[in-house]
């Protein structure tokens, strides 16, 4: 089980994680999202006992976390956004060096069954530095579960993976997790996110906004209206004159589709504004249409609009 | 507590295993290596050529020079090698990954030490080779005394790499460490160059500016020479060339304090500049 406690680091002025708070259960998947600068790096910076929190705590099966203790860290397997690498060291010599430092038992057979598991066998004696973005990220994850460590942390694993990878390595998380760990889990795929987290923790500015399930999320969501506009000529010169409409917190556009995300409105007269003011801004709509909210919506809608819905982290 | 201290030497062996392997396959170590031959070599022909010419021993040890100007070339190669060390580690972010696993400031770097002592050591017997050829070849004995300091050069050569692993703990990139230790090294030649060039300078006025520059220069290079660990490695061939074995013992204890403090200073500096580059 992982745990956060208050955790909370300032650089200077700037308040980076304010008391953020959270629980990952064994046998659970927590996403953990956030924009760019949200504070989720120093988060798991934390977690990781990489980074002292000023205030607040952080546990691993009960194992406090922190640079004073790192044997704690046998008990977490992490993987960050970039592969970090030996790219002079074959696959094999990178596992068998980094078995040799978590004192995994039967190394070889170990680096045996993790590249089986990841399909890595044929690349075994490759140098890391020749693998494609992919392999190396699949090489880290491999690294991350030499040791079977009950706790992952996971900074966006299926980075630079094609939709093959992207799916083995997906196979695989949802198999650590049916083996009983706790893995949270951070990624800009939030259709991955949705896909396979059990629950979900929203960050902005340094405070956890939200933790709830993907579903709660979209049921959060109930009350954004998401149009979808079909015009007939690309959407960005009206892009202006529809945020203008109150209520629109997002506004995306490919050539004449146009996604439009409003908040908290009636949903009958919403249409109307969208409809009249792209009419009036001389746009001819061929097709207006309603469509399902996605955990991306909610995700845009927490982080945009800076609302702070029901299922607050405490 | 000793589980624990058996784990910390568990992982120190393991870092220093990696650093020892990657010091020994690459062929910087071997250039460095036929440097430190080619000098000493160049030296002793020199000798020979002075000996055909005047038909006199120029010296009672003639390895004592050229041995100390070998090992100072292999100690310079491992200082740079120190130097770089960190630094590449936290460039390309292996530094974090490291520390993702059950290793510290102290044993990260102690893993690095001893990796790079470790092939200091592994190159004395190719050295010694080398000057067994070299002495066969000039017929110059190389002394059971040079050889015993050789062995004993593994002390301040710990110096020399604690203070590189300092260096480059503190900086935040390569090119970084690269600049403080061109920064370090100017500054201890700078001192000593200085000094020797102002010590010429013939004086008869007593009130001459040229007496306090001096002394102060004098007082400077003497600083710099006390904390160099190039100086003990020196001191310990000069030592040995008199037999002066009380001499090398307090050579060989301070440039022990000196890996102490360096190391302990390192730790601080790894603290201080973290496992990482980026930011957030």
């Amino acid at each position: 089980m992982l745990q956060a406690r208050g955790l909370t680091k300032r650089y200077g002025d700037l308040l980076a994680v304010d008391d953020v708070s959270f629980t990952v259960e064994p046998g659970e998947i927590m996403g953990f999202l956030g924009p760019n600068g949200a504070g989720k790096t120093t988060t798991i910076l934390m977690l990781l006992g990489i980074l002292k929190p000023d205030q607040g705590s952080a546990t691993v099966c009960g194992e406090k976390v922190g640079p004073a203790h790192k044997e704690t860290r046998r008990l977490i397997g992490a993987v960050s956004e970039h592969s970090f690498l030996y790219p002079e060291m074959t696959v094999v010599d990178y596992l068998s060096f980094f078995a040799g430092i978590y004192r995994v038992g039967q190394p070889e057979k170990r680096i045996d069954e993790v590249l089986e598991e990841l399909m890595l066998v044929k690349r075994r004696n490759h140098l890391a530095g020749s693998l494609s973005k992919g392999l190396q990220q699949k090489l880290s994850l491999a690294r991350a579960l030499l040791h079977e460590p009950p706790v992952l942390i996971l900074d966006e694993p299926v980075s630079g993976l094609d939709p093959h990878g992207m799916r083995e390595v997906r196979e695989i998380i949802i198999q650590q997790r049916n083996r009983g760990k706790s893995i949270l889990l951070s990624s800009h795929a939030l259709s991955e996110i949705e896909r396979f987290a059990d629950r979900v923790g929203i960050i902005r500015d340094g405070r956890l906004l939200v933790e709830a399930t993907p579903a709660e999320l979209q049921a959060q969501t109930a009350g954004v209206l998401k149009l979808e506009v079909e015009l007939d000529r690309p959407g960005e010169p009206f892009e202006g004159a529809v945020r203008k409409i109150p209520g629109v917190v997002a506004v995306e556009h490919d050539q004449g589709r146009m996604s439009i995300t409003i908040d908290g409105s009636n949903r009958a007269q919403a249409r109307q504004s969208v409809s009249r003011t792209l009419t009036g801004a001389g746009a001819t709509i061929l097709g207006l249409r309603e469509v399902k909210g996605s955990l991306e919506d909610a995700f845009v809608t927490l982080t945009q609009a800076g609302t702070s819905p029901e299922g607050q982290a405490p | 507590m000793s589980s624990r201290l058996g784990s910390d030497l568990h992982t120190i062996g393991v870092l220093a295993g990696r650093e020892f392997k990657m010091t020994m396959g690459s062929a910087s170590t071997y250039t460095a290596l036929g440097l430190a031959l080619g000098l000493a070599g160049w030296m002793l022909s020199n000798d020979v050529a002075l000996v055909r010419s005047n038909g006199l021993l120029v010296h009672v040890a003639p390895f004592r020079g050229p041995l100390l100007g070998a090992l100072l070339v292999l100690s310079f190669f491992l200082a740079v090698s120190a130097v770089l060390s960190v630094a590449r580690d936290r460039d390309r972010g292996t530094l974090e990954v490291l520390f993702y696993g059950p290793i510290d400031e102290m044993t990260y770097l102690a893993g690095k030490l001893a990796g790079l002592l470790g092939a200091y050591v592994a190159i004395m017997p190719l050295l010694l080779a080398g000057l067994v050829v070299l002495s066969m070849f000039t017929r110059f004995e190389i002394g059971i005394n040079l050889i015993a300091a050789l062995v004993l050069s593994i002390i301040p050569a710990a110096g020399i790499v604690a203070v590189g692993l300092l260096l480059s703990a503190a900086a935040k990139r390569v090119r970084s460490s690269i600049l403080f230790f061109i920064t370090a090294v100017g500054l201890f030649v700078g001192a000593a160059v200085s000094y020797s060039f102002v010590s010429r300078i013939p004086v008869e006025d007593p009130a001459s500016p040229i007496l306090p520059l001096r002394d102060a220069l004098g007082a400077v290079d003497a600083v710099l020479s006390r904390i160099s660990p190039f100086t003990y490695l020196e001191q310990i061939f000069d030592a040995a060339d008199t037999g002066a074995w009380t001499a090398i013992g307090g050579s060989l204890a301070l440039s022990l304090a000196g890996t102490i403090i360096a190391s302990l200073l390192a730790r601080l500096a790894l603290r201080w500049r973290g496992v990482r580059t980026r930011e957030e």
